[in-house]
């Protein structure tokens, strides 16, 4: 993986590198984003309790 | 690793690749091997690693593939016979800009809240989780056929498409990352944010914070170690066994999926590869070297055994029978590839010639050269798979008699099948009911000596 190393940061800097300078710089300036809101619990949105022992 | 280079062309020419995990630059001023070209790797990596232990890194790979494929199918009728996919499977566009937010939580260290993920992911969770079963998981299982010659080699069109073996190869390579990723990412997510009870979401399915779920789970984690320290040690110390295992789980899956079908694609002069690897130690017998300094004029091609018509065959009988020529890509079982032009006759012709006996299942095919660890070089093929029409006695390379490096005076052609079947510098062809009786019975060499599977359409 010698010679090639600057391809491999060439491939991965659109998956890894860039994605957490950019969170970076958003956070730096806007601070950091609101959430979206977990919906509450009902029954219908619920998967479970399931499994076992219950 | 056997083939350190990876590539996004087919034709696998030295430092065209996109990245190597070898120090080595292809000499240019002797000959270079693809066997040569092989690096160690450590057996805490590999399985079970080391150098050139491809044949048994298969057995491994493909019984593993079995269950891995078999698990991903039950999870997923699972997962949509009981609603579950409902969790997994984004159903609007606003997860993108969600995952984004809980992404710039968790990069610049500000853990966001949790939802409680036992009744609900987050989005980056739910986008993780989608792509590795829906995007990296049917990515692994694409690309890993379309290193198939069995596959590949049986459809006209395939030659036709843009991507090629090789780039199948890299992103097999990139998906086993990606996968690798996600488990790095998702186990340090499990143990941050709640071990115990996460173990009990995963584990029992149940939302508690008992340890039972955490006891059970790192009991499975600790069986898995200990099953691939067996897995490494049986490797080594009972090789025949897992060759064996491999055979009667894995064999009649491959005969069954891919080994019937003709090998017919056919690539253009155009295709042909500017360079095309060498493999196989150059016979150093006497005999051979006689051989060649004479021209091959004393060459003859013994065919004997379980036929009804013995012959004696010199280059000159070779040519004057039927000629045929084919341009076809070679898949090397060490992961490189090239695309040459091979003329020669068909070993149907041969066949026909010399008529097997009703009692001739397979035909021996015994090299000049030897193997590895010292022996005649041999392999086999059933008489089915030599009636294929692209099953050739090959004397003829790239419109040029064949060179030393790639087996003068004869070799083999039989598309549907990895370069390792392909006995290069052939010696004779021996006709018999079973290979139990040659060399130790394993249908060849690399077979006998280097637990390679007998059949080799993937």
């Amino acid at each position: 993986m010698r010679k090639r190393l600057v391809t491999i940061l060439l491939i991965a800097s659109p998956f890894v590198v860039l994605p957490v300078a950019a969170a970076y710089v958003q956070w730096g300036a806007v601070g950091l984003p609101v959430l979206p809101p977990a919906p509450a619990l009902t029954t219908e949105a619920t998967a479970g309790p399931y499994g076992f022992p219950a | 690793m056997d083939h350190p280079r990876l590539y996004w062309n087919v034709h696998c020419t030295p430092n065209t690749e996109w990245v190597r995990f070898t120090p080595i630059e292809v000499p240019t001023d002797r000959v270079w091997n693809s066997k040569d070209d092989a690096r160690p790797l450590s057996p805490w990596v590999g399985l079970p690693g080391y150098r050139h232990s491809i044949g048994m890194a298969r057995h491994w790979h493909f019984l593993s593939v079995l269950f891995w494929v078999g698990n991903g199918v039950v999870f997923v009728v699972l997962l949509f016979g009981t609603e579950q996919w409902k969790r997994l499977v984004p159903t609007s566009w606003r997860v993108l800009p969600d995952a984004w937010a809980v992404f710039v939580h968790y990069a610049t260290f500000h853990l966001p809240p949790e939802p409680d993920g036992f009744y609900r992911y987050n989005a980056l969770q739910q986008l993780a989780y989608f792509s590795a079963v829906f995007v990296l998981a049917p990515l692994a299982i694409l690309t890993g056929p379309s290193m198939s010659p069995a596959l590949t080699n049986r459809f006209r069109w395939f030659p036709k498409l843009p991507g090629n073996r090789q780039i199948g190869r890299s992103l097999h390579f990139l998906t086993m990352c990606g996968f690798l990723a996600f488990t790095f990412a998702h186990v340090t997510m499990v143990v941050l944010t709640g071990f115990g009870r996460n173990m009990n979401h995963i584990v029992m399915g149940t939302d508690d914070a008992r340890p039972i779920g955490l006891y059970l789970g790192l009991t499975g984690i600790a069986v898995v170690v200990v099953l691939n320290a067996l897995a490494n040690w049986a490797a080594w110390r009972r090789p025949r066994a897992i060759q064996h295992a491999a055979k009667a789980i894995v064999t009649p899956v491959m005969r069954l999926l891919l080994d019937s079908a003709a090998p017919r694609a056919e690539f253009g002069r155009e295709d042909i590869s500017p360079f095309f690897w060498p493999n196989g130690k150059v016979p150093t017998c006497d005999e051979w070297k006689a051989l060649v300094a004479n021209g091959l004029k004393d060459y003859r091609l013994r065919v004997y055994g379980l036929v009804e018509n013995p012959v004696e065959l010199s280059l000159d009988d070779l040519r004057a029978m039927a000629k045929k020529t084919q341009i076809t890509l070679h898949h090397c079982i060490q992961g490189w590839s090239g695309i040459a032009e091979w003329g020669g006759l068909t070993t149907a012709a041969l066949i026909e010639l010399v008529r097997p006996k009703p009692d001739a299942r397979v035909a021996v095919f015994y090299s000049f050269g030897e193997g590895l660890e010292g022996g005649h070089f041999y392999d086999s093929h059933t008489i089915e798979n030599l009636m294929h029409p692209q099953s050739l006695l090959a004397y003829e390379m790239n419109f040029e008699p064949l060179n030393e490096q790639h087996g003068t005076p004869l070799r083999l052609r039989v598309e549907n099948q990895l370069g390792f079947k392909m006995v290069k510098w052939i010696r004779a062809i021996e006709f018999v009911e079973s290979v139990e009786s040659i060399g130790k019975g394993e249908g060849g060499y690399s077979e006998d000596n280097e637990y390679f599977g007998e059949l080799a359409d993937i």
